[in-house]
Parts: C-alpha cells; sequence; structure tokens
C-alpha cells in the first residue's frame, strides 16, 4: 500500500526562491542601483548613524554601508558560486570514473577521498589558506579543496545508481562507447538529484567563505564582501556594535535562501508517514 | 449465533485528506459477536488494511476517517483519551499484521519484545516469564529463540512469536491482517494451526483479513466481501458455494477455483 | 570487542598514512625553498656554497621520499619542528592550546546533543502543526546564522546592552558560557533536524506499528523501540559534529579571544609558520579520527544486533 501525498508547494520553498531571486537581482543590478560609490571614503562622516544620504550609515572610512552591501553581493555569492562550481569540476569527474571503471581506480579515488575526509573541513581550508597565502583566491581553493571528496562520494553513488538501471546495462550490452553513455544515460540522472544536494551546500559553503573572510584569511579589505566587512567593523563593535548588524544579517538571509530551497525541494519529496498513537 | 455484538463498526468512512473524491472505505458497518470469526476477503488494494488500521485509531496522513464509529463493549473507540485509547490498545484488540520480517523490532531480543508487555498486562517479572515460556510451548516454539533478534527467525516462526504475543495479551478482538502472506503452504499450516490454538484459549472473536478464500473458508464462519472500499457481499461460511452470491464473490471463487 | 578495535586499527592504517604523507607533501611542495626564507628572515647574507651546507644538514638534499620517511619517525617520537614565530617547539605550542580548545569543542557537543534531542523530539511528535512548523523555521533560521555572527550578538546582548559580563573576559569558568553557546546553537539544529527526520523515518516502520497497537505508552515507545533505533547513526554523526566543532571553535575562540589552538593557527597562518600549520592539520585530523572511532565503539558496545560495523562517511564541516 503506497500512498504518494501531494503536498501543496510549501512556505519554505517560495521563501527560498523569493530570497536568492532578491539576492541575485541586487548581485547583478546592486553595483549601478548604489546610492553612492562603495569604495568613496568621506572621513568627515565616519562612522556615521542612519540618515537620509547615508540609510544605513558609513563605515569607519566613512563609506556608505548600504552601497557597499549591494555592490558586494555580486563578490560574496559569485565567490561561492565559483567555489561550488570548481568541487563540481574536481567531483564530477572523479565519481564518474571511480564508479564506471571500478576495481582498482574505484579503491584508490575513494581510499583518497577518505584521507581528504579524515580532517575537519574548515581546519583543512584554513592550513591549505595558510599555505597559499591569505586571499579571497586561497580560500576559495581552500574549501573546495576541503569539500569535493564528500560530492565525489555522492555521485559516486548516484552513478552506480544510474549504472544499474535496466536500459543502462542494456546499452551498456550493446556496446555503446563510455561517453555516449555519460551524456546520454548517466548525466541526465545524476545531475538533478546533484543540484538539489549543490543547493543545501552553496548554504555552508557561503558560511564557511564568509567566515574565513571574517577571521581575516579570505577575502581583503578593502574588498567588500560581507565577511570582511565585519571584520573591518569589528574594532568599532563597541563604539557602533550596528555596524555589524547589515553584514551578518545579509549572510544569514542568505544562507537562510539556499537551505530553504534545498529543505523544501526534498521536502516535496518526501513520502513518509509516520504512526501516531 | 444471536449473542448481542460486543464489537460493532457502523458507517465507516474513510477518504484523502485533500481531495474530497471517491472514498477509500465508503460507509463500512459490521458487527462481531463473542468468540465469531470474520472473514474480511477482497482482491489487494481494496481497502482490507486500511479498516484494519481505521478500526486501530491510527490512520496515517493522508488518509482521515470522514465519518464512523466502533464501538467495543459499549465503548465508543474513536471519542476516547488518548491514555484511554491506549488502554484499549493490546488487551481489548489487538492487530496482528502482515509481513511478519519488518513487523518485529530488529535491535531488540524477542524476549525483551515479550516481556514489555507486563507494563500493558501489569504482571510482575515472575508472572509474565512463565507466561511467556507457557506461550512459547503452545505456539510450539524453541524457548532459545527468546535470547535471539528477529533476524535470526524465519518468517513462520515471527508470525507465531507474534501470535504469543497475542496468547500473552488475550484480547477481546484479534484483527489478523494477513498473517501468511508470503510464507509456504506448509508454513502457513502451522501458522494457522498456531492460530486456532491462541484464539481457542484467548477465547478472543476474531476478525481475519485475507484476500485468500481457501485459508478464510478454513478459518471463519463468516465472511464479508469487499470491493473498492464497500462491502458487496455478507454469507455464511456454508452459503459461499451458492451460486446466487455477488458478483465480486463469485469472481474470487472462480478464481480460486482454477487456481 | 578487542577483535573489533583491531580489525578497526587496521583498517585506518592506510587512512593514516595517507593523512601524513598529505600533510608532509603540502609543506614539501610548497613553492619557496625552505632554507632560503629562514636565512632571509634573519638577515643572513649567504653564499650558494653556505645554502647546500645548510640544505645538506637539514636533509634537503635527500630524495622527497626519504625525507618523509625521516619525518615520520621524526613525528612517532613527538618531534613535530619548532615554530618559526615563537621559537618554542611545536609540542610546546600545542600542549599550552590544546585544553582549551578540546573543552570548548566537548562542552559544545555535550550542549548540541541536549538541545538537539530537545528541538528533535519535540519537531518529531508534537501533534500541533504550529508548533512544528515553529521549531521547524526556527532550526532552519539557526543552521542559517554565522556563528561568528551568532557570538557578536550574544556579545552585543550579554556584554554591551545588559553589561552582565566584560568583554575581555574575566579569566574565569563562565568565560566559556557564551563561546559555548554561540558554537552550539547551530550544530544543535542541524542535528535536531537530523533527529527529527531519523524519528520520523523510524516511526513508519511496522515494528513501531506493532508496537502502539501491542498498548505500550508512548514514553515506552520512544525511550525503548524508536531510542534503540536511531541512536546508532546519531552517535556516529557526533563522532563527525565533533570535527566540525573542533573547526568552529577557530571562529569562536577568535571572536571571544580564548587562547586556544584555532587562534593558534590562525596566527600561523598570519606568519606563514608552515610547522605549526602542518602540526594543527595532523593533529586534528587525529583528534576527528578518534572522535570517529570513539563514536563506532560506541555503537558497538550499545547494539550488539548490528555487529556488522557500518562505515562512518562524510566530512565535518
Amino acid at each position: 500500500m503506497k500512498i504518494l501525498s501531494m503536498r501543496a508547494t510549501p512556505l519554505g520553498l517560495n521563501a527560498g526562491i523569493i530570497l536568492i531571486g532578491c539576492l541575485l537581482l541586487i548581485a547583478f543590478f546592486g553595483e549601478s542601483f548604489a546610492p553612492h560609490d562603495p569604495n568613496k571614503m568621506d572621513l568627515v562622516r565616519r562612522l556615521d548613524g542612519m540618515s537620509w544620504t547615508y540609510p544605513l550609515g558609513t563605515d569607519h572610512l566613512g563609506r556608505d554601508v548600504l552601497s557597499r552591501l549591494m555592490s558586494g553581493t555580486l563578490l560574496s555569492l559569485g565567490a561561492a558560486i565559483m567555489t561550488s562550481m570548481t568541487i563540481l569540476f574536481i567531483a564530477l569527474p572523479i565519481g564518474l570514473i571511480s564508479a564506471m571503471i571500478g576495481g582498482w581506480v574505484n579503491h584508490l579515488l575513494m581510499r583518497i577521498t577518505d584521507i581528504f575526509l579524515a580532517f575537519p573541513m574548515i581546519i583543512f581550508s584554513l592550513v591549505i589558506i595558510g599555505f597559499l597565502g591569505a586571499s579571497l583566491n586561497s580560500a576559495i581553493i581552500g574549501v573546495a579543496l576541503a569539500w569535493w571528496p564528500s560530492l565525489a562520494r555522492l555521485v559516486h553513488t548516484l552513478t552506480t545508481d544510474a549504472l544499474s538501471k535496466d536500459f543502462v546495462l542494456a546499452s551498456r550490452q550493446c556496446g555503446i562507447s563510455p561517453l555516449k553513455l555519460v551524456i546520454r544515460h548517466i548525466l541526465p540522472q545524476i545531475l538533478p538529484p546533484l543540484f538539489v544536494i549543490m543547493s543545501l551546500e552553496m548554504a555552508s559553503i557561503l558560511l564557511v567563505l564568509s567566515s574565513l573572510s571574517f577571521l581575516g584569511i579570505g577575502a581583503q579589505p578593502p574588498e567588500a564582501e560581507w565577511g570582511a566587512m565585519l571584520n573591518e567593523a569589528r574594532p568599532f563593535f563597541t563604539e557602533r556594535p550596528g555596524l555589524l548588524l547589515a553584514p551578518g544579517l545579509l549572510i544569514s538571509l542568505a544562507v537562510m535562501g539556499f537551505n530553504l530551497l534545498g529543505e523544501g525541494i526534498r521536502h516535496k519529496l518526501d513520502n513518509r508517514s509516520p504512526f501516531r498513537w | 449465533m444471536v449473542d448481542t455484538p460486543f464489537f460493532k463498526l457502523d458507517h465507516l468512512t474513510i477518504c484523502h485528506q485533500n481531495n474530497d473524491q471517491k472514498p477509500i472505505i465508503d460507509d463500512v458497518s459490521f458487527s462481531l459477536t463473542q468468540g465469531q470469526r470474520l472473514g474480511l476477503i477482497g482482491r489487494s488494494g481494496c481497502g482490507k488494511s486500511v479498516t484494519s488500521h481505521a478500526i486501530m485509531d491510527i490512520l496515517r496522513p493522508p488518509l482521515i476517517r470522514k465519518q464512523g464509529q466502533a464501538t467495543l463493549l459499549g465503548q465508543d473507540l474513536f471519542t476516547l483519551s488518548l491514555a484511554e485509547k491506549r488502554r484499549v490498545r493490546g488487551q481489548g484488540i489487538f492487530c496482528i499484521f502482515q509481513s511478519p520480517g519488518s513487523a518485529l523490532h530488529p535491535a531488540l531480543t524477542i524476549k525483551q519484545q515479550m516481556s514489555e508487555i507486563s507494563t500493558v498486562t501489569h504482571q510482575d517479572k515472575t508472572t509474565i516469564t512463565d507466561a511467556i515460556e507457557y506461550a512459547f510451548d503452545r505456539m510450539q516454539l524453541p524457548l532459545r529463540c527468546l535470547e535471539q533478534y528477529p533476524h535470526h527467525l524465519s518468517g513462520g516462526m515471527k508470525q507465531r512469536v507474534l501470535m504469543a504475543m497475542a496468547l500473552l495479551l488475550k484480547p477481546r478482538l484479534l484483527i489478523a491482517d494477513e498473517p501468511t502472506t508470503g510464507l509456504d503452504v506448509l508454513t502457513e499450516r502451522d501458522v494457522l494451526s498456531a492460530m486456532g490454538i491462541m484464539l481457542e484459549e484467548t477465547q478472543s472473536a476474531c476478525l481475519f483479513i485475507s484476500h485468500d478464500i481457501r485459508i478464510v473458508k478454513k478459518v471463519c464462519s463468516d465472511l464479508l466481501v469487499m470491493q473498492d472500499g464497500k462491502i458487496v457481499d455478507r454469507c455464511t461460511r456454508d452459503e459461499l458455494t451458492y451460486r446466487e452470491r455477488a458478483e465480486t464473490t463469485r469472481e474470487i471463487i472462480d478464481a480460486m477455483r482454477v487456481a | 570487542m578487542r577483535n573489533f578495535i583491531l580489525k578497526r586499527m587496521a583498517t585506518a592504517i592506510p587512512t593514516l598514512l595517507g593523512m601524513s604523507m598529505l600533510g608532509f607533501f603540502m609543506v614539501a611542495l610548497t613553492p619557496g625553498d625552505p632554507v632560503e626564507m629562514e636565512l632571509r628572515r634573519l638577515g643572513v647574507i649567504f653564499t650558494p656554497d653556505q645554502v647546500a651546507a645548510l640544505r645538506q644538514e637539514y636533509g634537503l638534499d635527500q630524495p622527497i621520499f626519504k625525507r618523509y620517511i625521516d619525518w615520520l619517525i621524526r613525528l612517532f617520537h613527538l618531534d613535530m619542528g619548532q615554530s618559526i614565530a615563537s621559537g618554542r617547539s611545536v609540542l610546546e605550542e600545542f600542549k599550552t592550546h590544546l585544553p582549551l580548545t578540546l573543552t570548548l569543542a566537548s562542552l559544545s557537543l555535550a550542549l548540541s546533543i541536549l538541545l538537539s534531542a530537545l528541538f528533535g523530539i519535540t519537531a518529531a511528535l508534537t501533534r500541533s502543526q504550529t508548533l512544528g512548523n515553529f521549531v521547524q523555521f526556527f532550526s532552519i533560521f539557526l543552521v542559517s546564522i554565522p556563528s561568528f555572527w551568532l557570538a557578536l550578538l550574544l556579545l552585543f546582548i550579554f556584554a554591551l546592552s545588559l553589561e552582565w559580563i566584560s568583554l575581555l573576559g574575566s579569566g574565569a569558568w563562565y568565560d566559556l558560557i557564551l563561546p559555548v553557546f554561540a558554537l552550539s546553537l547551530g550544530s544543535a539544529a542541524t542535528m535536531g533536524r537530523l533527529m527529527r527526520d531519523r524519528i520520523l523515518t523510524v516511526m513508519s516502520e511496522d515494528y513501531i506499528r506493532l508496537a502502539i497497537v501491542k498498548g505500550l505508552s508512548p514514553s515506552l515507545i520512544l525511550r525503548r523501540h524508536i531510542t534503540k533505533s536511531i541512536l546508532p547513526p546519531l552517535i556516529t554523526n557526533w563522532g563527525v559534529t565533533f570535527g566540525a566543532l573542533l573547526g568552529g571553535s577557530l571562529i569562536v575562540e577568535n571572536i571571544f579571544n580564548l587562547p586556544g589552538l584555532g587562534q593558534m593557527a590562525l596566527q600561523a597562518v598570519f606568519e606563514r609558520d608552515f610547522a605549526i600549520l602542518q602540526a594543527y592539520l595532523l593533529f586534528m585530523g587525529l583528534i576527528f579520527f578518534a572522535s570517529n572511532f570513539i563514536a563506532d565503539l560506541l555503537n558497538y558496545w550499545l547494539t550488539p544486533h548490528f555487529r556488522e560495523r557500518t562505515n562512518s562517511q562524510g566530512g565535518a564541516k
């Protein structure tokens, strides 16, 4: 007895789509609509409160916080997207190859992912950054290197599932070339679930990248990355705590957007029904 | 049998939560007298199992009860509080479901799962141990099974463990929902004879749900035929052979004959 | 039990070796000659002959594989080199900074487990749609807040507004309360969601239906049947979470100005103190390995039924 429940689109999913949509709009058009030049300093009006000219006030160098946030959206989201693309770029071929070739190749590759997974991810990223020198690029490389193994494992599992389908077996027996097999049969099967996972991973990647920038080992000032903005504002925490409010809120909203999106899709696919007493 | 019914189900109707199209269970009523064995047959997916879930009041969303009343010994089951419902479950009505493979908790020993019944029957430790040993004896289960986990047991043994649980609980009404599905013919015979012993001993009434008229004829004195959530025919075991039965009943009888 | 431990150890050896290789080659392959860097740091003028002599002294002229073996042997003798910045041995540095980080991570794990049980059980068992939705939304909210921002908010509330504590800390044990909360809330929410998920999955199993039909009390079903089923994957997750908390301690140590390993490592990033970074990576990997190992042991001990070992996979964020 199987009852598939058709649920209405959950509120959370809609909220997630709207949040991400807004952020993408700001990312693409924010810089041109920003009320001020995000890097223009006005040392007379440093650490100003809210006003009509500076809606969210100014930072310690007299730069407009709102404009910096708007122009920083592209950088912050862009860095996260770059990172997840890099991760996919490494994880997809490795997962595919190990699942399709199998044997000792599979063994070796999975052993390698094991080794990478043996370190806490953020610590691994930090150490990589340590060797490369602190910058946003190093942070992206560091996070990608720490992250690819779990994704590669996922791709491996999905591919193994896809390979076991009857129609895939059939076309393999017909002698289809491996490349054609991947493009025609494997990718169409594994990409949809992979993108759901990537949406959830985007949330974590955004968190880690902003954490690294906050620690001062990711994006460097004067880049208007959200985490870096928080880092710059830290010395003025007691003087003007409000300066730390807006960037943090923006990071949380962005992360929440991706979480809601991923969870929403997952919820829609969920058809468990628990017994109640 | 002209006893006053001690279990009654009236006008049970079950629907899908979100659409009020055709109900899954449509105005089903029947009653059982003390010790009566009633068979409920019909093809797979016609709503037999849902009926048993509804009686135990463990329907899962998106299924909901639209209307209906179930009375056991004058108690209206659906209006009881949670605590009172819990008191009816087990000693009032107990249910043995199909697929014994997944019915027992995989990480608890058989003994643990048997002896926790003492919290329902309020027996002390030695009484329950004696009762378990007696029940195992009656169900022809070796005592060494007690220390084992469900995956060590065969399907037929698991089903007999469930029967042994019923022996401990002594429910007024036992619902057996396709207890022999997935078992081979010999195991099926063992399980059925064990069930006969158990019912004799507990004097429970029994609602026996099955798609297999052969078995129902063996176990039950009366039977109901269900089709698309409706009761389409009622008769006694002896009336079964008559040709003027409802369409579905004839279909089922014919199908069995061919096989 | 002993067999299990030995077996588990044996399968871990390749991974441990791999970890050490990763740690070694990361330094060995970093561009820049360590000898020249060292000399430049000291401001010494050097001739090519002197450099060659030094290289020989450090063993840098040896083939890389031999250097790896030598390094590994020194590692076994707990000789991890010296911090360039402080001049102290790496081991000394660790001895000073490790206790705080371990305390922080352990307390946070304990609090996370406690809070996640609260979240998870409430969200899974409540019949009230409103409460269920609220807990669900609240947990997504907590998962999404960066821990550094949460820490700053906590500081803002308790240090700046209420003035209950000093921004600088007082050196007493209760300095750890806010850091532990800042570190735990996110992972508590993540774990709570996992727990809710697990409970709902278990509750749709046939054996829970049997338990209900038997007439068992809800508390017994929860304590015994549900707990027994959800515990193994949760314990595995606790092991992984501990690694994530070790990483997360980087951030809260920084904000609350606690002298833990994270602060030390961060300093090392700025000072490009490779010896410290290498040791930090290996050490944290080892502790993470140990926490996963303990989780496996706990599972082995708690669930005699699941004696077949389940692979603990997935890394810590």
